[in-house]
């Protein structure tokens, strides 16, 4: 009995370590307006372990555990974002089925709004659950939200979706839905630098990308990973002498210090001596932050972020709008500050756009590189 | 108003003859918000300016809470001298934020050149301005940072005299730390006036008559 009744309510225990855990949302303060809201004064010189453990023997009803709950939920998590371009025009209506399809799939578990929004786009917004066991039990259930856009452009449609996990299997759903409708397959085009394959032509992709920015001009860098090309599990020297490669792996375990990735940061860092060495090492840009001031009226610095999530390969590639340093008197105030939605589409747009252009130069920059060292190479017929 | 000089270390992929076509082609013009101007271009150093034009909105509010509009436009100009000797980079008057500049001359060499903050011995460089210009020069005044006074405690301490301040400096420091800061050089005539040394590889000329050797010794005296 007392064991079933353990796993539908919180003992003691579990309210304590629910309390003592949220540091940055319950802080003192919040633990003695819980105690004040029954009426407790306690006393000034308590710690937060001392209230803490006063409050979790108090009795609690389940609305006292799950306000306590709510009040330790984090504030909106800004995930980075990530698009993918499907080469098809997707209708409203077309949209509206599949996501009509995917909400009466996923009934009960996940909660699935969606509405058309401006200029033939739609918008589909998931709730769902993220469970983590390893986390103490009243803090298990994570919920998560998931917006996705769908946008028309010439004769394309974007999507634009956080990057996480679950919207991606969301789209893929929502895709596989139109797919089955239309018994065609619909093909999709990201962001890879599968193509780029020298360390050089990795790191143009993003000084490139901060350095073209349309209607913006670069001012500082303050973050940046670099990667270098020996970096582990390459999959160059696969199977191949399989007999020694044991013990040749095992000796260069045993001795070689190496250095696969790091992350600088600082000011004007593509300046550093620290840079340019590493990229003469072979390193090569993975993921950056920096910062741009717009040109025009008014000339605010916007704070961008893009990075990859697999920096080995260049896949996965996911970006953010930090915040902004609104323009003030001819300088730039000190604090970052949110920027609004539809500020956020146009700049996030414009960063996909740029990504894809810079992306498109380069492929065909390499291209024409590999031509000219092949018929270098073969030398006679031009 | 004195004229202000600074010294940035930067190594050069690219010649300097390259370096110019490529800011030649990314000109000022009326037509866009920012570019450079070309003053001179040699084999070894690139002398020109970079140009922003800034435009924005001022907003006043008066006592009746009603609100008055100012369209701005301002221009930020650096000078700089690019060169494929000594420091690489200086820049003349430099305005309060080099970001722009630095940022522009990387986009021009593919993000393949190193802007570093030069840090100099003030003291030595005070020494082989004197010893190479060979004119009259009185240390002045002086300024240092980050003396030791106890243990966790720090002073900062300027210190002024009507003759060679270094040996005061000296008897004052008395074997504590300190880092030195700037010097004040004071020059007799024909250059009379001023000239302050940091240890940033800054200087200011407050002098009568300001002449190119005289700054070509200073040049000189960094390297």
């Amino acid at each position: 009995m007392s064991e079933f009744l353990d796993h539908l309510s919180a003992n003691d225990n579990d309210i304590y370590d629910l309390l003592i855990s949220g540091k940055q949302r319950l802080t003192e303060s919040v633990l003695r307006e819980l105690a004040r809201d029954r009426g407790i004064f306690c006393s000034p010189e308590d710690d937060r372990d001392d209230l803490a453990d006063y409050l979790s023997v108090l009795p609690h009803g389940f609305h006292d555990v799950a306000a306590i709950v709510q009040k330790r939920e984090p504030g909106h998590r800004r995930e980075k974002t990530t698009f993918v371009r499907l080469n098809t025009v997707m209708p409203v209506e077309e949209l509206k089925a599949a996501a009509a399809e995917y909400a009466a799939a996923v009934m009960g578990k996940e909660n699935v709004v969606y509405r058309p929004a401006a200029a033939d786009g739609f918008v589909v917004n998931v709730v769902y659950d993220e469970f983590n066991r390893s986390r103490t039990r009243l803090l298990q259930r994570d919920r998560q939200e998931a917006d996705i856009e769908f946008v028309v452009q010439d004769g394309q449609t974007l999507v634009r979706l956080p990057a996480t996990d679950k919207a991606k299997k969301i789209v893929a759903a929502l895709k596989e839905n139109v797919e089955r409708r239309r018994k065609a397959t619909i093909d999709e085009e990201g962001i890879e630098l599968t193509g780029l394959t020298t360390p050089e032509q990795r790191s143009k992709f993003f000084t490139r990308l901060i350095s073209t920015l349309p209607k913006f001009r670069l001012r500082n860098v303050m973050s940046l990973k670099v990667s270098s090309h020996l970096s582990e599990d390459g999959e160059d020297d696969e199977a191949l002498d399989l007999e020694d490669q044991d013990e040749e792996e095992a000796g260069a375990e045993m001795f070689a210090a190496v250095v696969h990735s790091m992350h600088l940061s600082g000011q004007n860092l593509v300046q550093s001596q620290e840079y340019k060495d590493l990229t003469a090492r072979g390193f090569y840009i993975t993921a950056i932050s920096w910062r741009s001031e717009a040109e025009g009226n008014p000339p605010d610095i916007i704070q961008f972020d893009a990075g990859f999530q697999d920096r080995k390969r260049g896949t996965g590639f996911k970006y953010a709008i930090q915040g902004a340093f609104r323009a003030h008197k001819g300088s730039h105030r000190k604090t970052i500050v949110h920027v609004n939605d539809a500020e956020k589409t146009r700049l996030l747009a414009l960063l996909e756009s740029t990504a894809r252009q810079v992306l498109t130069d380069l492929l065909a920059e390499a291209k024409e590189a590999n031509e000219a060292v092949e018929g270098g190479l073969d030398g006679t017929e031009v | 108003m004195g004229r202000r000089y600074r010294w940035l270390r930067a190594e050069w992929p690219i010649s300097m003859r390259t370096l110019g076509k490529r800011l030649k082609a990314r000109p000022f013009g009326s037509d866009v918000t920012h570019g450079f101007v070309i003053d001179r271009i040699r084999d070894d150093l690139v002398e020109a300016r970079y140009v922003e034009r800034l435009e924005y909105t001022e907003t006043i509010t008066d006592p009746f809470g009603a609100e008055l509009r100012f369209e701005r436009v301002e221009f930020r100009q650096s000078f700089f001298r690019a060169t494929a000797f000594g420091a690489g980079l200086e820049i003349r008057d430099p305005p309060r934020s080099v970001q722009p500049l630095m940022n522009r001359l990387s986009e021009a060499t593919d993000f393949q050149v190193a802007i570093t903050p030069h840090s100099v011995d003030v003291l030595a460089w005070a020494a082989k301005f004197q010893s190479a210009s060979s004119l009259s020069v009185l240390v002045d005044s002086l300024q240092m940072n980050s003396l030791q006074v106890e243990e966790g405690v720090i002073a900062k301490v300027v210190i002024k005299g009507d003759r060679d301040v270094r040996h005061a400096c000296s008897t004052l420091a008395h074997n504590r730390k300190f880092s030195l800061e700037r010097i004040q050089l004071r020059l007799a005539k024909p250059n009379a006036g001023t000239v302050i040394l940091s240890n940033t590889a800054a200087v200011t000329l407050n002098l009568d008559d300001p002449d190119d050797a005289l700054l070509e010794h200073l040049r000189a005296g960094l390297t």
